[in-house]
């Protein structure tokens, strides 16, 4: 058994069906659209080759698009700030041993079992200036009369998606530092209590550099689904109020496939896939030399 | 193939027949539509008799009307502007008082008008105006449009600006309480209460010029049929709504908001098509949202500047 698995062309034979079939599914459509890219197209008549002019009216002349980038960076930075603290400071707390551990963390890690599209509707009706949540309790404590359209006003409507977004993903980044921190050797905590280290050291010196290859996955992981989110805008916003919460993937869905100009549309996301990629890239590059294989 | 000849040759067909832009090509009329979508202002017959107010013929009336409404507590006219094309409507009627029915034309049809002409932006002062003397109600501007149908069918609102999609609803709501008004002319203004009504047609038939000769002769006598007075009138009866004049209604089976929408369209030389069809998925979307902003407080000069670039880079002029 073991030679014939071990028979490179056995194995590739073995491989191949799995590798046709994922290559119809992400690395062909993925650059037909690149393809797309550079041609005019609305998906029902003739597609006419426009090389570059899809990528200059982009960069140059759509200044939706630069709000899109502004707001992009925005959404991926107050989600930084939002999940990842919190994450980190839940893990720590949930992993000394303490009563009632095992209910928080399945608490916590409860919401990101849900479709993005209900917790979306019900952050739509958490933050409605009549029904919702959080207005009846800032009337409850305070100004009888208080309406606010969190996600009709254009200053708090990108930033109360984000809000949305955290809830159900802080679980996500603590259970992976979770993770993280249970595999740190026993031994180590021992030794630096035995040396007088207080809470905070063992935290500084201990815990957050050995959980930096965590940190990178979680930063990863992060920073490419925030810049490619989608489906909380388009839900609680769809880009509104007049384009103060368009992001990059919503600013693509509505040039594709609303007003059907399907190369430009592939164009924006071809940009983004480059995004993606040099973020991926630069994480690594911050986090090579700071990431300890084994102690 | 143009279909002018056709109908100015049969009598039934040049009477019910109403002008329609968009049918036009070349000053020639190329289809008929057979379904009709207005937009009026709906209004609550009750309360308008229980404050002895009756429908408003200008402007200023108007204004009176919502100081009078908002006074008694009651919200003007409701309005839920979350879908950005609602709150265009009013702005679509006041241009017309103001600019006449042609000035639109030249914006959204040829191409060669701007949004930054003074028009449009003394129309978008005047929407402001209207908001600000209070006419909607709170949050107007991110109210949802079902929240906004149920503030008028429960009597909260007094009046309603909509389209005739949701007549048969409001009908069932309010029966014959159900009443609708054109805007009223604005003084000094050039478009007309009577004869402007921003309305837009479906169901356009056309013949095919490429027939041989015995096909185009059965479909010539197959568009006069079922445009015939009788058909049409049958069709109207039925609840639908039918772009033509002069036909024969049995007032005692219609309700008696389609029977006076008819006796107003004998009225309408000019059918202003909601601009967001004429304007297409981009600039049509970015006008909505245009008028969103300017409730929302910003300044009409600027948006339609932004606007009007939107524009330029669509129809690729400069």
């Amino acid at each position: 058994m073991e030679k014939v698995l071990s028979n490179k062309p056995v194995i590739s034979m073995l491989i191949f069906p799995a590798l046709i079939i994922y290559c119809l599914v992400v690395p062909i459509p993925v650059i037909a659209s690149v393809y797309y890219s550079f041609t005019s197209w609305d998906l029902i008549g003739e597609m006419r080759f426009s090389g570059l002019q899809n990528y200059v009216n982009l960069f140059l002349h759509d200044d939706i698009f630069r709000l899109c980038i502004k707001n992009t960076v925005v959404f991926l930075f107050v989600s930084i700030l939002l999940q990842e603290p919190a994450a980190f400071i839940f893990s720590v707390l949930l992993t000394k041993g303490v009563r009632g551990q095992k209910f928080f963390r399945n608490l916590f890690f409860m919401p990101i079992v849900f479709s993005g599209v209900s917790v979306s509707l019900m952050f739509y009706f958490v933050y409605h200036p009549d029904a919702g949540v959080v207005n009846n309790l800032i009337r409850l404590f305070g100004n009888k009369e208080f309406s606010f359209a969190w996600l009709g006003e254009e200053k708090t409507a990108l930033l109360s998606v984000t809000v949305a977004l955290a809830w159900q993903y802080i679980g996500y980044h603590m259970t992976i530092y979770i993770s993280g921190i249970s595999s740190i050797p026993k031994e180590l905590f021992e030794a630096a209590r035995i040396d007088g280290a207080n809470e905070w050291m063992v935290v500084k010196h201990i815990i957050f550099p050995m959980l930096m290859p965590m940190i990178q996955v979680s930063m990863i992981l992060i920073t490419t689904s925030s810049l490619k989110a989608f489906d909380y805008i388009y839900i609680m916003t769809y880009g509104g109020p007049a384009h103060a919460s368009e992001v990059i993937a919503s600013h693509m869905y509505s040039k594709a496939f609303v007003q059907l100009k399907y190369g430009y549309g592939s164009a924006i996301s071809t940009v983004l896939m480059v995004l993606c990629i040099i973020s991926s890239v630069i994480l690594t590059k911050v986090f090579k030399d700071r990431v300890y294989s084994d102690v | 193939m143009a279909l002018d000849d056709i109908i100015n040759g049969d009598e039934e067909l040049k009477n019910t027949y109403i002008p329609y832009r968009l049918a036009q090509f070349d000053g020639k009329t190329y289809a008929i539509g057979y379904t009709l979508t207005t937009e009026v202002y709906y209004y609550n017959k009750e309360l308008f008799a229980q404050y002895n107010v009756n429908v408003p013929k200008t402007y200023e009336e108007l204004m009176n009307l919502i100081k009078l409404f908002k006074g008694k507590g009651i919200i003007p006219m409701a309005m839920g502007n979350q879908d950005p094309w609602v709150g265009s409507l009013p702005y679509m009627f006041v241009f017309d008082r103001i600019a006449g029915p042609f000035k639109y034309e030249e914006t959204c049809f040829d191409k060669t008008g701007k949004f930054t002409d003074p028009e449009y932006i003394r129309a978008a002062e005047i929407i402001v105006e209207i908001a600000e003397a209070g006419a909607y109600p709170n949050n107007f501007n991110t109210l949802n449009y079902d929240e906004a149908k149920a503030l008028f069918t429960s009597g909260k609102a007094a009046m309603y600006p909509m389209g005739t999609w949701e007549l048969a609803n409001l009908a069932k709501e309010m029966g014959d309480n159900l009443g609708f008004f054109n805007f009223p002319d604005i003084e000094g203004g050039i478009g007309k209460s009577e004869e402007d009504w921003v309305c837009s047609q479906d169901g356009a038939t056309s013949i095919s010029a490429k027939s041989s000769a015995d096909k185009t002769e059965a479909a010539i006598k197959f568009l006069k049929f079922i445009f015939s007075t009788e058909r049409l009138s049958d069709l109207a009866m039925s609840g639908a709504l039918v772009p033509a004049k002069g036909l024969i209604l049995d007032e005692t089976k219609l309700q008696k908001v389609s029977i006076d929408i008819y006796s107003q369209l004998e009225n309408v030389k000019y059918s202003i098509i909601p601009w967001d069809n004429l304007l297409g998925p981009n600039v049509g979307k970015e006008f909505n949202l245009s008028t969103q902003s300017i409730y929302a407080g910003k300044n009409p000069a600027e948006v339609f500047a932004n606007l009007q670039k939107i524009a330029d880079m669509e129809w690729g002029s400069k």
